[in-house]
């Protein structure tokens, strides 16, 4: 599309036109004839003025006449103020290609509509007042490309909890225009930002943002379920409220269809809360469902699925002096008896391989100089994946370097109290988590320069404990100081030793592949079972084939629910299959409006696009053209000569 | 000079048997002619003229009919019984010519011509003036043939100028007027009605029986409505652009508005009134006139 002021130039070839009308207005203008008359007595004055004024008539009727046809020409150009947004959302040359977000988070209702449905609407309508001409495409989440598409043939709303390859949603072609309608959410608007940011097109990609955003949101999701069963079996979750008011509301259980218990709940608003929840009766096998009553505007995350196994234990070795190390065994223990099977406490100098190649967790703790079973489990293949809690040993106020797992780390005494301070309290390690920061922790001695990722950090910002997995796919979560008893910090002695380390622990343990935390309905996953000569069967729960896994390297479960895995070999299980839980949080951004060579990114309200295209739609410039072509027309009626 | 006109024989050829008589009763005794209340002979003898069937025998010249044995009746001066005038507009309107035609002037000329031919045939004596803006020439009424010969010499002299004034010259003529007769105007009446009605009353008052004719050039009476006319008036010079439809409608509703005043005038005043294209020949215009005047008596 050019940088004419015109849709469609080629009509201004008609201009030439106005030589006919001219041509005709010199052929037919009256011829003088010049006499001698006998008398003008019969010639009253207003005879010659009538002649002046016909004169003029004329002329003034040529060049009506003349404005007529460059009025008309114009008119069938379509000029066009300027390369506005909204000219080129009316030129009929503008190919205008639309994506609705169909995240679950577009499933939120207003007035009984959901937002994708309105949003579907909204651009149906749209393509129907654009002109009849102009292509109008849909992104096809199927295909992942852009598809044609007319006014009135558009498929209903439908959510899709699979995020869409968000380099496709930009579409190539000439100056292509993209318009994108959705809640904009945080999370999709940085997906958003990152796709058209990484265009490496010299075409200018013109971006049309269009908010359905709900103006106070207010919401109830149920987190991940996690199932207990050992004398009693309990189900344990988290809700989640986004809204300004507090909600009343009641949570119930069911296993195998049938609700085995619920719980009252208050909560307060933009609140989260841990509620547990008793089964009536024991469960040892099958799955269920955790819900909500509340009929909130977003419902697909008030209802969770959970896998009602019994979990089985996990054997956990502590290596190190028995008496520091107690605090560690007796956490554990009162954390979770039935989870942390086996606490195993060994003297560094009495493990055997056996110990250490049976436990699934390894916690090297409390001890003064690196023990060699620490450099046997670096060197030594593994025979199965383990994970493994690093401590910082025993340090004394004269040590200023100490080597843990091969490398070497210099030891700060804090200057000032330091605390502990999570990193976040939205991952799945920390969610829920009862405090932000550990103020009564207070941490004497440290080391300095650990690696790897932050699990849980220290008041001035260093890495207190952070993870690693090795290329055999083991857990090295290293902690920075000891977390028995120890000289260097009263963690031990706090609140925060308990549920802290319990979440370590389980942390450490679900990195593991057995575990692997939870699988988010959408998004890909590493096959466990890749290269396997047979394939792993995946069935829905009633037992129909959803997916064969064999030689593929991810995979994706696309709706959330509970899936039976058959792995080759092995005995079946269930697996629950949740919706993203970035979904439920809804905090909401708009993309940054910017205006590059290669890049415009606008947002238009609904109400201003329509207001613009009903009222506006040939723009001022061609209704202010219209009206002189009305007032041409009467002005050729008026000044044409009467028969 | 050359001569203009030519009064040709075929222009009189068809009035040869025709006669122009006066409605009213006149003096003057010529039998079966013009009524006169007066008996007796002019005492000057003017010449013989040949016995027409149906006149009294008492005219007869009984003594020149022994002699020839044909009846000849004597002619006094006295007994031209009808003075007629011919008043010829001489202003410059008359000299309008459509392409291709000759002049009202040429045209009312020829018409005098005609008449006073007529006349003088029958013995009537004709006087005859050109007017413009008063009465420019004159020429006493005769009724011998070298009359004739000074009309036609008279109008082949003059050439039409001049404004029109035609009702101040009828005037000024019927001031002249002595005895009652007949008066015939050849004009294009350019001039203010009520000053022509003022004219022609006069003559009226003076016993005249009058003939008005209103000469017109078609040419005067139709404008294209597709053209524009620059026209300039050949009395005063003064010149206006028109179009043609308003000049056609303009021309139309003014002749129409003049031509119904002096009509309703001449009705009032007895007065013998006709409308004269010049594009129409001679003799069927004098024939309408004359049939006209005839069925009237």
């Amino acid at each position: 599309m050019s940088g004419a002021p015109f849709f469609e130039p080629a009509f201004l070839w008609a201009l030439f036109a106005c030589l006919i009308v001219v041509a005709l207005h010199l052929l037919r203008r009256t011829k003088t004839v010049t006499m001698a008359f006998s008398s003008l007595r019969f010639f009253q004055e207003r005879a010659v003025t009538a002649h002046h004024s016909r004169r003029f008539r004329q002329l003034l009727l040529l060049l009506v006449r003349l404005l007529t046809v460059i009025v008309v020409v114009l008119l069938f150009a379509r000029p066009r103020c300027g390369d506005t947004l909204f000219e080129k959302l009316v030129n009929p040359r503008q190919e205008l290609s639309c994506w609705i977000d169909a995240t679950p988070s577009m499933g939120y209702r207003k007035q009984g509509v959901a937002l994708g449905a309105k949003a579907t609407k909204l651009l149906d309508t749209l393509m129907a007042l654009r002109p009849a001409s102009a292509q109008n495409s849909w992104y096809d989440a199927a295909s992942g490309t852009y598809l044609p598409r007319k006014a009135g043939t558009v498929l209903p709303f439908q959510v899709r909890y699979q995020a869409p390859a968000w380099y496709g949603l930009i579409p190539g072609g000439r100056q292509p225009m993209l318009l994108v309608v959705s809640d904009f959410q945080e999370s999709t608007t940085a997906a958003l930002e990152r796709a058209w940011g990484s265009r490496t097109s010299t075409e200018k990609l013109t971006v049309i943002c269009v908010p359905v955003t709900p103006a106070a949101p207010r919401d109830l999701s149920v987190g991940a379920v996690r199932f207990r069963s050992d004398r009693k079996s309990m189900v344990t979750t988290t809700l989640h409220a986004y809204g300004k008011q507090p909600m009343h509301t009641a949570i119930w259980a069911t296993v195998d269809h049938v609700r085995c218990g619920s719980s009252k709940v208050t909560i307060a608003a933009d609140d989260s809360l841990e509620i547990h929840i008793p089964l009536a009766r024991v469960v040892n096998d099958g799955w269920g469902t955790v819900m909500v009553a509340d009929e909130d505007p977003l419902q697909f995350n008030n209802r969770q699925v959970f896998v009602a196994t019994r979990s089985r234990g996990v054997s956990v070795l502590v290596i190190g002096d028995a008496k520091r190390n107690y605090p560690i065994v007796a956490a554990l223990a009162a954390a979770d008896s039935v989870r942390w099977q086996s606490l195993v406490t060994r003297a560094a100098a009495l493990v055997t391989y056996d110990e250490i190649a049976s436990a699934d967790l390894v916690i090297v703790n409390g001890y003064q100089q690196e023990p060699p079973v620490l450099r046997a489990l670096q060197r030594a293949p593994a025979g199965k994946k383990q994970a493994i809690i690093i401590a910082a040993p025993e340090m004394s106020e004269r040590e200023s370097q100490v080597t843990v797992s091969g490398t070497a780390y210099s030891v700060k005494l804090a200057e000032q109290l330091l605390t502990a301070v999570l990193p976040d309290t939205l991952s799945l390690l920390w969610r829920g988590f009862p405090s932000f920061r550990a103020t009564e922790v207070a941490i004497y001695r440290y080391l300095q320069g650990l690696t790897g990722e932050t699990l849980l950090r220290l008041s001035n910002r260093v890495s207190l404990v952070t993870q690693k997995t090795d290329t055999l796919g083991r857990v090295w979560i290293t902690v920075a100081t000891p977390i028995g008893v120890t000289a260097s910090n009263n963690w031990c002695e706090t609140g925060f030793y308990l549920p802290a380390l319990d979440r370590l622990a389980r942390h450490a343990v679900a990195m593991l592949h057995e575990e692997q935390g939870e699988w988010i309905a959408g998004k890909g996953r590493a096959n466990p079972w890749y290269g396997s000569n047979h394939p792993t069967l995946i069935l829905d729960e009633n037992s129909r084939e959803v997916s064969r896994l064999q030689q593929q390297p991810t995979f994706v479960l696309e709706n959330p629910g509970v899936y039976r895995i058959v792995p080759p070999g092995a005995e079946a299980y269930w697996k629950a299959v949740i919706p993203d839980p970035a979904e439920s949080r809804l905090i909401y951004r708009f993309p940054e409006r910017k205006s590059t060579q290669n890049l415009s990114v606008s947002i238009v309200r609904p109400t201003e696009l329509f207001a613009y295209l009903r009222h506006n739609h040939s723009g001022m410039l061609i209704t202010v053209l219209t009206i002189l072509l009305l007032f041409l027309l009467a002005a050729e009626v008026a000044l044409r000569d009467k028969p | 000079m050359t001569t203009r006109f030519i009064l040709r024989p075929e222009h009189i050829a068809p009035f040869r048997n025709v006669s122009l008589r006066a409605r009213q009763i006149v003096e003057g005794m010529i039998a079966g002619f013009h009524k006169s209340p007066y008996h007796g002979f002019s005492a000057e003898f003017l010449e013989y003229r040949a016995y027409q069937p149906g006149e009294s025998a008492g005219a007869i010249d009984w003594r020149l009919y022994a002699k020839t044995d044909r009846s000849y009746v004597r002619l006094f001066e006295d007994e031209t019984n009808l003075h007629a005038q011919v008043m010829v507009d001489k202003s410059a309107s008359m000299g309008f010519a459509a392409e291709g035609r000759e002049s009202k002037f040429d045209y009312a000329c020829t018409l005098a011509a005609a008449f006073a031919w007529i006349l003088i045939h029958q013995r009537d004596a004709v006087a005859v003036a050109a007017f413009d803006e008063t009465v420019t020439s004159y020429l006493p009424p005769r009724s011998t043939n070298v009359q004739l010969q000074n009309i036609l010499t008279l109008l082949n002299g003059i050439e039409a100028s001049s404004a029109t004034r035609c009702g101040k010259a009828i005037n000024m003529l019927a001031h002249g007027i002595k005895r009652a007769g007949l008066t015939i105007v050849l004009s294009d009446l350019l001039d203010e009605p009520e000053s022509i009605m003022r004219g022609l009353r006069h003559l009226r008052f003076k016993r005249q029986d009058v003939l008005v004719l209103w000469l017109l050039d078609p040419q005067e009476c139709s404008f294209s409505a597709r053209n524009a006319y620059r026209l300039q008036d050949m009395e005063n010079g003064n010149r206006v652009m028109l179009d043609g439809a308003v000049a056609a409608e303009h021309l139309s509703r003014g002749m129409a508005e003049h031509r119904q005043v002096l009509e309703r005038g001449c009705r009032e005043l007895r007065i013998d009134f006709a409308m004269v294209m010049t594009n129409e020949p001679y003799a069927d215009t004098l024939v309408k006139i004359l049939r006209k005047r005839r069925q009237k008596r």
